[in-house]
């Protein structure tokens, strides 16, 4: 028995060994008697139109008497050819693209009020009356990954529309780019 | 003394016997009484003091960081390739994962006020990449305007958005 086994696993080695050999000696090989062999090799690739960067917006404007810090993140920013990627206010959801916030009372009565972005620098973006001309600004920009702080802050004094204990809620556009 | 000894093994088995049956009656009435006897109520069981009904979770203080201020990520590109003439064409628009916000992209050439593509709602971590335009394009150099809408996954309210410009090649 024991015989047999060991014979067995011989008769196995063997042939394996056999079946190797042929699969090399059968794969096309150039040589001098064969000089017309033919040898490819496929190359593909597929240009998709993908994104390239990541820039991070504020979710949403909720609002403190001191102002909310709010972070504008840029990622993955690299291979611009001398740009930049510009975050430009493009608008608001209100009547000619206003920075405003507004809400209602219980019984329904309306309420708004303005709100400024106070930039790094110190500087104040806002909007008066009209805004459709500061549509475009540009607000914060990167050459490298990185991140932007601005404080949005709620404008409480000069308007007779301001009410005590209205929740104000409105939502800006940012405009994303790669400029020069 | 076989009788003897005999006679002392049977006194020992029949104590055993009753000691067991004894044991066992005893474990009977111990389970009885559990399974039989009253569950305590709250008060009794955390000493006296019950939770309070009227209790609400905390509001999160408005100076804070609410989960609907947590950021959006928008997909920028650096430019966008269309075969000419073609309506099928691919592009990959996406929503990062980690975003709390459906996406809706409404896409725009030039100056025109009516989108050559409009998506469905895209949730966070998705993508489309094959898109059919409105119209097929002629060969030259545009710019693609990408409005990005986003909405509140509980509620479906409009959030912060993107306007992201690119510059079109159609060959």
């Amino acid at each position: 028995m024991k015989k047999m086994r060991t014979l067995m696993c011989g008769l196995l080695a063997a042939g394996t060994i056999l079946g190797a050999g042929a699969t090399s000696a059968m794969a096309a090989e150039v040589t001098e008697a064969n000089p017309g062999a033919n040898l490819e090799t496929a190359f593909t690739f597929e240009y998709k139109n993908d994104p390239t960067y990541t820039v991070t917006i504020p979710s949403a404007v909720t609002l403190t008497e001191e102002g909310t810090e709010v972070e504008i993140i840029a990622e993955n920013v690299e291979n611009l050819d001398g740009k930049h990627v510009s975050i430009t206010f493009e608008g608001t959801d209100k009547f000619r693209e206003q920075m405003v916030l507004e809400g209602k009372t219980e019984s329904g009565r309306s309420a708004s009020l303005r709100y400024q972005f106070i930039m790094e620098d110190g500087s104040v973006f806002e909007t008066t009356g009209d805004a459709r001309d500061l549509v475009g600004t540009e607000l914060v920009s990167f050459t490298e990954d990185g991140t932007a702080t601005m404080t949005v802050k709620p404008v409480l004094s000069g308007s007779s529309s301001i009410i005590k204990g209205v929740t104000y809620t409105g939502s800006v556009t940012y405009g994303i780019s790669l400029a020069e | 003394m076989d009788t003897e000894s005999k006679k002392v093994k049977w006194t020992e088995s029949r104590w055993l016997k009753i000691c067991t049956a004894v044991l066992i009656l005893l474990l009977i009435a111990a389970v009885v009484f559990l399974l039989l006897k009253p569950a305590p109520d709250e008060a009794e069981r955390s000493g006296g003091l019950v939770l309070d009904e009227n209790a609400e979770d905390i509001q999160p203080e408005s100076s804070g960081t609410t989960a609907e201020q947590q950021g959006i990520k928008i997909p920028g590109y650096e430019s966008i390739v269309f075969p000419a003439g073609e309506t099928d064409v691919q592009l990959t628009l996406m929503n990062p994962a980690g975003n709390k916000c459906n996406f809706v992209y409404e896409l725009y050439i030039d100056e025109d006020d009516t989108p050559i593509y409009t998506s469905g709602l895209i949730e966070p971590g998705k993508e489309i990449s094959e898109i059919t335009l409105a119209n097929g394009l002629e060969s030259g150099e545009y710019t693609l305007y990408m409005r990005v809408k986003a909405f509140s996954q509980e509620t479906d309210i409009p959030l912060n958005g993107a306007l992201v410009t690119v510059p079109l090649t159609v060959y």
